[in-house]
């Protein structure tokens, strides 16, 4: 494979990992919550986007919306009836995302079995440009994190809400004087992250077999993700996606394809020890 | 009098060495109780003491465990050999792992855990010649009889193995208690209630926190040494994630910081399946709730839950709160 067909291939997983890594970030960035359940709800995306084409059929746009809608919804009936209650205490509702992944796992494996799940390509075909040869799926998985990313970044800062949950972010007790109804906003944040991810384990339905454990590596790259950008940071979340998916492609073209995963647990000791605050340093307060 | 602190730790202990004669049919769950006992133990310093969750607790397990299976079945070690070479291995691992990670705020810390877990998993997975991958490795029966002093020891022996899983967790929990007590547990204990007034009394954060790590992971190493031992084959399936998590769920379920929390806990996730009678998805998804439910319920625990009920269900006296018990 040649350079410039990794280099598409890593953006196009970097894009990925960048969805999951925006929704740790932004649940991160507004409430202080670590959430590992992350990788549960992309993996529950995958099964539903699978799914619902295979009952309901048609356009590959039908799967992908219901998956983001189902999955939002159930994200947002997480925050509502538990992680509403560890708010305060931000490392219990870690500690209740790590039963959740109990939990989902289990869920799936007794619901699906563990027999991975593959489902056809949303576009079939290969397309030649400029003498490389790149699948077509692929280009629309690059096209749809791209679009998904722009979109989200529009709605930051184009709209009165993507305003206000910046403002919540940043200073949530101060927003809260200013009328911006935090409480609600952090259940979007819940309900949008949510969204982005199921999105993400839509897309990587099409490009590798699903199973109900899938969801414990893509969260770790998620966090690597989240930490190498700046925990709060969205910008930072996209950066730290492409360089990841790049440096996993590359590394695991040049170096060794079996180590791929490590690429990003690489990443994330390098950046622990050399820019904690990650690239984009994230506009919090340290908290004494 | 000094001895009455004591009297319930000779119960307990009395109670787990008897176990075999009370109960015959239990000692292979039972051991593994033990083992998941002592694992938790572990954790119980890091956690309970300092304050850090650790989520690499497994993978410290899964090193143990397969350098007893390595060892004595690639290398020709003799089983009592490999026990300083688990130990090794799993203090210099969180040695690496823990200095960039500790330095910072806790999050930052389990997360790193997390993908130590799963990188040490992909590891097993992945190094064929050395682990056997995917399909794992087995320990030789004839390494199970191991020569000390002059006399042998039949480790395939279940009631034997019983004992020695028994003393560890016993000694295991002894020595938790001795730290508790002395002037480490108290730094420890003092970090975790606030590591910036700590950081201003003098203590070294950072080492303190380390050193509790590496003692964590020894307890991880030792268990799961006798982990391997007691299974007889291994595969890297078995330290996965849901291992990483059920630590802390026998934690939490039996009591953060308490002594007898990990032995709560341990018994608790080996046996309730039995006693209500689930089929293994349903009660690993129980496990789940439970976890979420405790947490939500009593943040520290069941047993100090169970206190806290115990005081609220007291009435009153004078002085209630200016004398602790």
């Amino acid at each position: 494979m040649s350079l410039v067909q990794q280099l598409v291939n890593g953006l196009m997983t970097g894009g990925i990992y960048a969805l999951v890594g925006l929704g740790i970030t932004l649940i991160f960035g507004l409430t202080h919550l670590v959430n590992f359940a992350q990788g549960e709800l992309l993996m529950l995306g995958a099964y539903v986007s699978i799914l619902s084409l295979a009952f309901v059929g048609g356009y590959w746009v039908v799967g992908l919306l219901t998956s983001m809608l189902a999955i939002g919804t159930l994200g947002l009936l997480l925050v509502r009836l538990v992680f509403g209650r560890t708010l305060s205490i931000p490392m219990n509702g870690l500690i209740v995302s790590l039963g959740l992944i109990i939990i989902f796992q289990n869920a799936a494996f007794g619901i699906w079995g563990g027999q991975p799940m593959t489902t056809a390509p949303w576009v079939p075909g290969v397309a030649t440009i400029g003498g490389l040869r790149i699948a077509n799926q692929r280009l629309l998985v690059l096209a749809i994190t791209a679009g998904l990313m722009i979109g989200f970044f529009l709605f930051m800062s184009r709209t009165a809400l993507g305003k206000a949950l910046r403002a919540a972010s940043q200073d949530a007790e101060v927003a809260s004087l200013m009328g911006v109804p935090v409480r609600r906003l952090v259940w979007l944040t819940f309900a949008i992250g949510s969204g982005l991810s199921a999105a993400a384990g839509a897309l990587l339905a099409t490009l590798i077999p699903i199973t109900p454990w899938m969801g414990a590596p893509l969260v770790m790259k998620g966090f690597a993700v989240a930490l190498l950008g700046g925990l709060g940071s969205a910008e930072g979340a996209v950066a730290g996606g492409l360089i990841l998916g790049v440096a996993e492609a590359l590394g695991a073209g040049y170096i060794s394809s079996a180590y791929r995963d490590a690429f990003g647990f690489i990443i994330m000791i390098a950046v622990l020890l050399f820019l904690p605050e990650g690239l984009f340093r994230s506009s919090h307060k340290r908290e004494i | 009098m000094a001895w009455a602190g004591v009297l319930p730790h000779v119960l307990v202990a009395a109670a787990v060495l008897l176990v075999p004669v009370a109960f015959p049919g239990f000692v292979y769950p039972m051991t593994t109780a033990l083992i998941y006992a002592t694992l938790t133990v572990g954790l119980n310093t890091v956690f309970g003491l300092a304050g850090e969750l650790s989520l690499a607790q497994a993978a410290m397990f899964g090193i143990g465990a397969y350098s007893a299976a390595i060892g004595t079945a690639n290398f020709g070690l003799g089983l009592v050999t490999t026990v300083p070479v688990a130990l090794v291995l799993t203090g210099a691992l969180s040695l690496a792992v823990g200095y960039p990670s500790l330095r910072l705020r806790g999050h930052h810390f389990v997360i790193v855990t997390f993908a130590f877990a799963e990188l040490i998993r992909l590891v097993l997975v992945n190094s064929q010649g050395l682990t056997g991958g995917v399909q794992g490795i087995s320990v030789p029966r004839a390494a199970l009889s191991v020569r000390i002093g002059g006399s042998e020891l039949d480790l395939k022996s279940e009631m034997v193995f019983y004992y020695l899983s028994a003393v560890v967790m016993l000694a295991g929990t002894l020595l938790y208690l001795c730290v508790r007590k002395s002037a480490w547990g108290d730094r420890l204990q003092a970090i975790r209630g606030n590591d910036i007034l700590a950081r201003s009394l003098g203590i070294n954060v950072m080492a303190n926190k380390l050193w509790v790590f590496v003692l964590a992971s020894q307890y991880g190493a030792v268990a799961g040494w006798l982990f391997a031992l007691q299974l007889g084959h291994i595969e890297p399936s078995v330290f996965d994630v849901h291992l990483a998590i059920r630590v802390p769920l026998m934690l939490i379920i039996g009591g953060v910081a308490t002594v007898y929390g990990p032995l709560v806990g341990a018994a608790t996730v080996v046996f309730l399946p039995e006693v209500i009678r689930l089929s293994p998805i349903m009660s690993q998804v129980v496990f789940g709730a439970l976890l979420v439910v405790v947490i939500l319920v009593t943040p520290r625990g069941l047993l100090p839950g169970l206190r806290l009920l115990q005081r609220a269900m007291q009435r009153p006296r004078p002085l209630e709160g200016l004398v602790r018990p």
